[in-house]
Formats: C-alpha cells, structure tokens, sequence
C-alpha cells in the first residue's frame, strides 16, 4: 500500500498542485473575469439549463394543474377579493403620492439619483451550493445591450436590491443575493439617515434575512423600517434593501443590529435589472 | 500510426466516464438541488468520485476527482480551488482503499461515500465556522456553541446524510462500467 501511495500518490498530487497553482493565479489575475475554460462551461451550460428549467416549469405546471386544482378555485376567490380592495386603495393613490413625495425630499431622494441605464436578464439556475446564495443570469459581457461589469447591482422590477455581480462570463454572469453570507452593502437607516452596514450571516441566510450593523451612534432601529443603500461602491444610493424584521443585542449587550427581511422575494424571481450606469448627483 | 500511440480502451474509458461526469453534474444542478431536505440540496459528484476510485483505482479516480473538482469550484463561487483538491485527493485515496482495504461492494461504497462526504462538509464549514468575522467573534462561535454553530454543524450534517440517499443511483452505473469488456 505504501508503495502504491508512493508510486502514484506523488504523481497525483503534483498534478493536483500544478492544476490548483494555475487555477489560482488565474482566478487571482483576472479579478472577477471569467477564464476560458469557465467561459466555455458557462456558455454550454447556459442554454441547457435554461432549456431544463423550461421543462421543469412546464413539469411543475401540469403538476400543478393536476393536483392543485382545488387550491388554484381557493386562490381565485382570494384574488377576486384582493382585487376589490386593490380598487379601493387605487382611489387614496392621490393622497400616498403626496406622502410618497413628502418621504422621497426627507430622503434626499430626488437630489441625488436620476435615471438608471438598466438590463434586463432572466434567471437560469441557481446555485446548488448549501453555503451560498448566488444565481446566474443569461447575459453576459458580449451579450448585454449594455456591458455588464463586476459590480454591478440587480434590482427587481420594483427598485428593490437583489444582488451584485461577482462573476461574468461572455454570455452568463454569477450575481451574489443580499442575503449570501459574503454580502456588505453600504446602508442608510431611518428618518435620520443613520449610517450603517447590511452584511450577510451564515445563520441568518439560512432563515432568508441579513444584519444590520456597524451603525453610527444613537442611530436607532424601528422594526418595519425601511432599509436603503447608501450609495457605497457601486451601488447607487436609495435602492430598498428591505425592512428591519428585528432588533437583537450583541454578544456583548453593548450594541444593537437589526435583522433585515429582504424587500424582494427570492423564492420567486424569474426576471432582474442590472444597473449599468447610473448618475450622481450631489 | 497516431492511433498507434493512443490507448482506445483507456480513451474509451475516459469518454464513458466523462459522460457519467456531465450527466451526474446536469442531474445534481438542475434536478436534485430542486429537491431540498430541511432547506438542504444534495451532491451527487463526490459520489461519482468515490465510485470510479473504488472499482478503477486511485489514478483514474484522482483523474475523475481532478477535472470533477474544477468544474465543481466553476460552478460555486465560495471557494476557488477546494474542489480542485479535495476530489482528487478522495478519487486517489477511495483507490487506494479500494485496493488494499474495502471490498467493492454496496456497503463499502456508501461507507467510503459518506467519509468522503463528511470530509467535504467540514472543508466547507472551516471558513464559515473559523474564518469569518473577527478572531474574537470566530472564537465566540465554536467555543460557546452558540446557535450560529449549530445551524453550521447542522447544514453540514444534513448536506452529508442528504447526499448519501442520492450516492445510492451512482453505484450500479459504475459497476456496470467496470465490469463491462469497454476499456479493458
């Protein structure tokens, strides 16, 4: 046994090293940027799995049709009832955009951000990692209308923060959620702008939610508040990232942080917005 | 006479076994991670890995386990190389434990599997548990056990015993590669 470990294991394992070295010089080099060999895994993987989750929607559907029938009549009349109560607040619109103003000049809103360069992507797979919460999208560098860099943030349809770009392809891009355990997203805090930190947290990833710390002093957390991007980076400032869900201590009983529910469902998302470009105004 | 300096069985193999690779890899992303036990998916690769080590011997296991590994750490983006190194070290040692210890069968298989499969747990759990946040916060989380290392220990936990139900459909593929005349 000894000799047979001899015989190949050093063979073996200086392939291992020579391979793991190159890999990662590559990856250290090339910041982010996709290398040939994923480059081609990508693009061949891509439109299979767009074709897989395809079928497995259209699977899903018939399942669906099948078996959730009596849930699907329970759903509609729940629907038809929403609906009714969708026209009542239609008719205070008028009143929530008034408020909706007063809230966007208490924010510094209009002052600071103008339109966005945006694209739009489907979602092709997620990651099948348990230690990671991350997705692909089905565009890329050569792709896009407009060029993707690392970096970039991704917005649902509503203004509300998905992600970040970590990994791009020619044709596909890795986006990391707000609730993956690497995440640390510049953030602003209450009437008063407290100035904080939303970072992610193996523990809390697990429940879908993110912390809220490294907060200025006398900053103070209201559950149900909304939680914004402060402009760090390059992720333009006002973008919701979610509301406080709860205020815990720390280890030491010193210092607050909040848990944050994101404003977007995860669970659900088929389509996002890559910001492109963006323009601050000061 | 390039042909003559090629082995076809040997190539033949690798081309059997390559398609093994892809299909397990399409089957884990795109089918079995849909399928969460307590939120948790499965990987069927490290199974792959064991089973080739185990039936053709530690090279073409850490062979398999090599290029299993890259296209692993492609797909993640938490690690870089870990894959890389840690699947063609099991590919290579399950050989060797298959040559000198184990014997081929069923219950050998799923016992070499799901040491693999733990290995591989804690190598992912390592960072989490020991690397983040400051010293003083990584010390509070092992040494006082706190409800951050349980969930911890309980993902890596789930993400083994999970991944060992779906190692059971790699073993006969395997063993059915093997034992036919291809390649030998």
């Amino acid at each position: 046994m000894k000799e047979y470990i001899k015989k190949y294991g050093v063979r073996i394992g200086a392939a291992v090293i020579a391979v793991a070295l190159v890999v990662g010089l590559a990856t250290t080099l090339l910041h982010g940027r996709a290398g040939l060999l994923s480059n081609i895994s990508g693009a061949i993987s891509s439109p299979v799995g767009q074709a897989a989750a395809s079928a497995i929607e259209w699977i899903e559907g018939i399942y669906g049709y099948i078996y959730k029938y009596d849930q699907l009549v329970a759903e509609n009349n729940s629907l038809r009832a929403q609906l009714a109560e969708a026209q009542q607040a239609a008719i205070d619109a008028s009143q929530y955009k008034e408020e909706n103003e007063r809230l966007r000049e208490l924010l510094d809103f209009a002052d600071k951000h103008t339109d966005y360069v945006m694209e739009s992507a489907k979602i092709t797979e997620w990651s099948s990692s348990n230690w990671e919460s991350t997705f692909r999208l089905s565009k890329g560098s050569a792709n896009a209308t407009n060029a993707f860099e690392v970096g970039d943030c991704v917005i649902t349809e509503y203004g509300a923060l998905v992600g970040q770009v970590i990994e791009l392809g020619d044709t596909w891009c890795t986006v990391r959620t707000v609730i993956d355990s690497a995440i640390d997203v510049g953030a602003l805090v209450g009437e008063a702008g407290a100035v904080g930190m939303c970072v992610g947290d193996f523990g809390l990833m697990q429940e879908g939610h993110l912390r809220l710390t490294y907060l200025s002093e006398n900053a103070q957390l209201i559950e149900g508040e909304a939680v914004l991007t402060s402009g760090r980076g390059s992720i333009p400032q006002g973008l919701v990232i979610g509301y406080i869900h709860s205020v815990l201590s720390e280890g030491n009983g010193q210092t607050l942080y909040g848990v944050v529910e994101p404003a977007c469902d995860l669970g659900s998302l088929t389509q996002v917005f890559v910001i492109t470009d963006f323009t601050v105004q000061e | 006479m390039l042909l003559d300096l090629i082995d076809l069985s040997k190539l033949r193999r690798a081309i059997v076994y390559g398609l093994l690779l892809a299909g397990v890899l399409i089957l884990q992303n795109l089918l079995v991670s849909r399928l969460t036990l307590a939120g948790i998916r499965a990987m069927m690769v490290p199974a792959l890995v064991v089973a080739v080590g185990l039936f053709e011997g530690g090279v073409w296991g850490g062979g398999l386990g090599l290029v299993a590994g890259y296209l692993t750490d492609m797909s993640y983006t938490d690690h870089v190389i870990l894959f890389t190194v840690l699947l063609s070290a099991i590919g290579f040692f399950a050989g060797v434990l298959g040559k000198y210890m184990l014997q081929k069968g069923f219950v050998s298989y799923l016992a070499a599997t799901f040491l693999a499969l733990s290995v591989i747990a804690f190598c992912q759990m390592f960072p989490t548990l020991f690397l983040s946040g400051d010293d003083a916060e990584a010390f509070r989380r092992l040494y006082f056990a706190g409800r951050y290392t349980w969930l911890v220990l309980r993902t890596g936990l789930l993400q083994t015993l999970w991944s060992l139900v779906w190692a059971a459909p790699v073993y006969l593929p395997c063993k059915l590669i093997a034992a036919s005349p291809l390649g030998h």
